[in-house]
Formats: structure tokens, C-alpha cells, sequence
């Protein structure tokens, strides 16, 4: 699911130490995001695949790969439906 | 909402102890300060002492623990309530720096495309974006811009078309050199331009600095635009100690004094022999003596004793601009320094008829009636209570 997404053109990202802000232009609702969905952000943006960025997240807070996936996918999906994220299109 | 009661004791508050607030722990043990998120709001610091709590922490983190006691690691300077307030608030700031710079990142490009090259911003959003490692750190209430008077309907054009709105405020070619152009955006946000074509409007100090002597020595503002330029870092340490006092006599606030100690800290030998000179030339040199003083004092900023001496030797009996240097100048003082100030006497007279008998139609907005004769009556009693301190 991460390398099928992106960042949607009206949010714009601010990252802090080891948190981010999206802030929605349209809006101006803002979201935080902790360090691990940070972490989530910046593998979206590199391009990095679902089992990569799972894989880097279990080594560092030795957590089980499932409950990971489960977590990010379930933050992915909010942030699709909040349109902060869009689908690429790859026609 | 803050009150009057909040603010003076913000005003009041010890500044040596809040400075600290802002430095190394190494170098200033630990001590816990009372100090309210108003106080740090008022000197306008509070998101500096979370970036600087937080830098402690990291700082304590990667430091030997074993040479650290348990309770200093666990202590800082400020209490826990006080600590989550402002993290609790950094989000929010962080956002809003977003929305303003995108907001001033369409502006700027639209004098571009306008073919409006020669202007610079100044002030808190340039050195926000040149001098504080964050943005966001450098809280403020407006973005100001200083521009050429001649082409101000030009830049007027631009605001109208983006949806900015001018203020209504006191008009006059003498009495105020500068406007303020709005705009609400998404949420409840909203910004403020100000556009000066002088760079204060206090008569003395409204002629320190001109837009193309600034324009030479620019420095370019690449974070908000390749077109978009600031000035140079000495004309914006000689600026930023004006300000302080030409804009602010009466009130202390911290955040100007930081300002002039991150601009200290980026000076080369060469730059403060430039500094030096140029506030003599200019009749800033008590100013600008008061300022670096002030900020050595309470951030032991790193200033060359050389350039703080030969400052301070200048006489406050020569340079108009000393009269700023007292917090408790009247409005009868400020308009008499202003009326020494302006040449020729035609000037002078003008002057007083602009500051005395403002137009009908501000008169009738000012004073709330549909009356302007009722509003010139009101204006004068008022007037007189000042004066007389009624």
C-alpha cells in the first residue's frame, strides 16, 4: 500500500525533531504525527516498500511485523480518507 | 484574551531568569522558574524555551549519565504544566508557519509577475527565515515590507487581486510612512502585510535607511522565493536595534533582544567595523549601543568590546534618536522630536495640521459618529486629557 501513495498537492509537511505536521491548506486543519508515523511519512516519500519500512520499524522498537502492518495500514487508511494522502496514478 | 493585570506582570518579569530560560544548561545550572505561558508569550519566547528544553534533554541524553545525577536528567527549567502547554502548542505553531509561507510565497510571486523587483521584506519574517534555525520560533504578528512610495499603488494592485484588504488607519504624507494590507485565510488564520516606504515613522529615524542603499548590500531569502531578498546582516542588527527602541521605547520585550543576538553571533570582524561606522553615520549609535548592551547582558552574546566602547563614547546629545532610549518619553516629547525633525518649516507646518486635524473621514471612524464636527470635539478632549494627564 505505502509505494502506491503520496502526499495529496494541499498538504504540506513540516518535520520536527522526530514528529511531523501535516497541515491541510485548504482547511488549515493540522495533523501530528509521532515518530513512528514520521518514520511512515519518510518511507512514503522515498519510495521504500511496505516490508522495508516494517522491517526497519520492528528493529528499532522490537515490535511483531503483523502488529506493525495492522497499525500502519490502519493510518494509512485514515489518511486516505481524511485526502491526505492520494493514490498514485500509474496509467 | 490578556489582560492589563497580565501583562504588566509579564512586562515585569525578572529578565535575567527568563534570558536563561534560552541558554545552556551546562553553563547555567538547573532552576526551576514559575514563569506563566503569558510571560513567555508576551516576550515572545515560548516556542524557543520548548526547542531549547528540548535541545537540554537531548543534550543530557547523549552527555556520560553516569557523571549526571538522576534528578538533574528528570529536571528542567521549567515546570511540567508549563512544559506540556508548550508542547502541546508546537503543532500549532508549526502549521501556521506553513500557511503563512504559503501565503507569502503567492504574494512574493505575484510582485514578480507583476514586475515588482525593487523591495525587501525586513524585520521578524526575514530574519524568522535568515537568522533562527526554525522558522517558527520567531513568533510575529505581521510580515513587513519595505517598498518604494512611488510604486505603491503598483504593489496595492497586487494585494486587491490576491484578496487583501488596507486598513483603515491615520493618513498624512508626513505622518505615516507605512500601510497594512489583510487577508483571512483558512481556519480562523489570517495575515497582516505591512508596507513601509520609510523605514519608521518617527521623524528622526524615518530617513536611517533608504530602500537602495538597502538593496545593495541584500541578501537573498531563498526559503521565500528566489526573488525575494532581505538586508544585509549588519543593515538588519542596525535595523533591529531601531526598531527596539524607535517602535518600542516603552516595553522590553525579549524576542528583540535575541533577535539582535543571533545577528551578533553571525558578524565578522570586518562586519562590526561596518556596523560601527555606519551607526555613527547614521545617528544610531546610542541606539545601537543600548541594544548589543542590553543583549550581552542577558545572552552573553559573543560582541567585540572594541565595537561596544567606541558606541558607547558617542554622546546622547548627538544623535536625535537617543531620545528613545528613555521608557517614560510622552506623546508631547515623541511630537516635538518629531517636529525638531522636519524640515523645511513649510513641512513643519503641514505636519502639525496633519497630526492635529486628521481627515473627516478617519475622524468620523476613529471617534464612532457619523459626525465628523462631533468627532474633531471628542478628539480634542481627549486630547487635552492626555496632555494634561487627566
Amino acid at each position: 500500500m505505502l509505494n502506491q501513495l503520496k502526499l495529496a498537492e494541499h498538504i504540506s509537511l513540516t518535520e520536527l525533531d522526530d514528529e511531523v505536521v501535516l497541515l491541510d491548506l485548504n482547511s488549515g486543519a493540522y495533523y501530528g504525527l509521532n515518530h513512528i508515523g514520521a518514520q511512515i511519512m519518510s518511507a512514503l516519500e522515498k519510495g521504500l516498500s511496505n516490508e522495508t519500512t516494517v522491517a526497519k520499524i520492528a528493529s528499532r522498537y522490537q515490535v511483531s511485523h503483523q502488529q506493525i502492518q495492522e497499525d500502519m495500514d490502519s493510518l494509512l487508511s485514515d489518511m486516505l480518507n481524511n485526502k491526505l494522502l492520494v493514490e498514485i496514478d500509474k496509467r | 484574551m490578556t489582560s492589563d493585570k497580565q501583562t504588566t506582570s509579564s512586562a515585569n518579569a525578572d529578565l535575567s531568569a527568563l534570558a536563561r530560560l534560552l541558554g545552556s544548561q551546562r553553563n547555567n545550572p538547573v532552576e526551576r522558574q514559575q514563569f506563566s505561558l503569558e510571560t513567555l508569550d508576551y516576550h515572545g519566547i515560548a516556542a524557543l524555551v520548548y526547542e531549547n528544553l528540548n535541545q537540554l534533554k537531548s543534550s543530557a541524553e547523549s552527555f556520560d549519565k553516569t557523571s549526571l545525577s538522576e534528578a538533574s536528567l528528570s529536571e528542567t527549567p521549567v515546570n511540567k504544566e508549563l512544559e506540556n502547554s508548550l508542547k502541546l502548542r508546537q503543532p500549532l505553531m508549526v502549521a501556521n508557519e506553513a500557511l503563512r509561507l504559503n501565503e507569502l510565497t503567492e504574494l512574493f510571486d505575484g510582485f514578480a509577475h507583476a514586475g515588482l523587483q525593487e523591495w525587501l521584506v525586513f524585520k521578524g519574517t526575514a530574519l524568522a527565515y535568515s537568522s533562527y534555525p526554525k522558522p517558527w520560533l520567531r513568533p510575529r504578528t505581521d510580515t513587513d515590507i519595505l517598498i518604494s512610495e512611488a510604486q505603491l499603488d503598483s504593489f496595492s494592485s497586487v494585494f486587491e487581486a490576491l484578496g487583501y484588504q488596507r486598513e483603515f488607519a491615520i493618513t498624512g504624507d508626513l505622518i505615516a510612512y507605512q500601510c497594512t494590507f489583510g487577508k483571512r485565510l483558512v481556519g480562523d488564520a489570517s495575515i497582516n502585510i505591512d508596507v513601509h516606504w520609510r523605514i519608521n515613522n518617527r521623524q528622526c529615524l524615518a530617513n536611517a535607511f533608504t530602500l537602495p542603499e538597502l538593496l545593495q548590500g541584500a541578501q537573498r531569502i531563498a526559503a521565500l522565493g528566489q526573488q525575494v531578498f532581505a538586508p544585509s546582516k549588519v543593515d538588519s542588527l542596525l535595523i533591529a536595534c531601531l526598531h527596539r527602541l524607535g517602535h518600542h521605547h516603552t516595553e522590553e520585550r525579549l524576542a528583540w533582544l535575541y533577535d539582535i543576538h543571533l545577528l551578533s553571533a553571525q558578524l565578522e570582524d570586518s562586519d562590526w567595523l561596518m556596523l560601527e561606522n555606519n551607526a555613527k553615520a547614521k545617528k544610531l549609535a546610542t541606539l545601537c549601543a543600548d541594544g548589543l548592551n542590553k543583549t550581552q547582558k542577558y545572552f552573553d552574546s559573543k560582541i567585540p568590546s572594541s565595537a561596544l566602547e567606541s558606541l558607547s563614547k558617542v554622546s546622547i546629545s548627538e544623535e536625535p534618536s537617543s531620545i528613545f532610549l528613555n521608557p517614560d518619553l510622552s506623546n508631547w516629547q515623541i511630537l516635538m522630536s518629531d517636529l525638531k525633525a522636519i524640515r523645511p518649516w513649510s513641512s513643519k507646518l503641514r505636519f502639525v495640521i496633519q497630526t492635529a486635524i486628521p481627515s473627516p473621514d478617519y475622524i468620523r471612524k476613529k471617534m464612532h459618529t457619523r459626525s465628523a464636527t462631533l468627532g474633531y470635539l471628542k478628539r480634542s478632549i481627549n486630547g487635552l486629557k492626555r496632555l494634561f494627564g487627566l
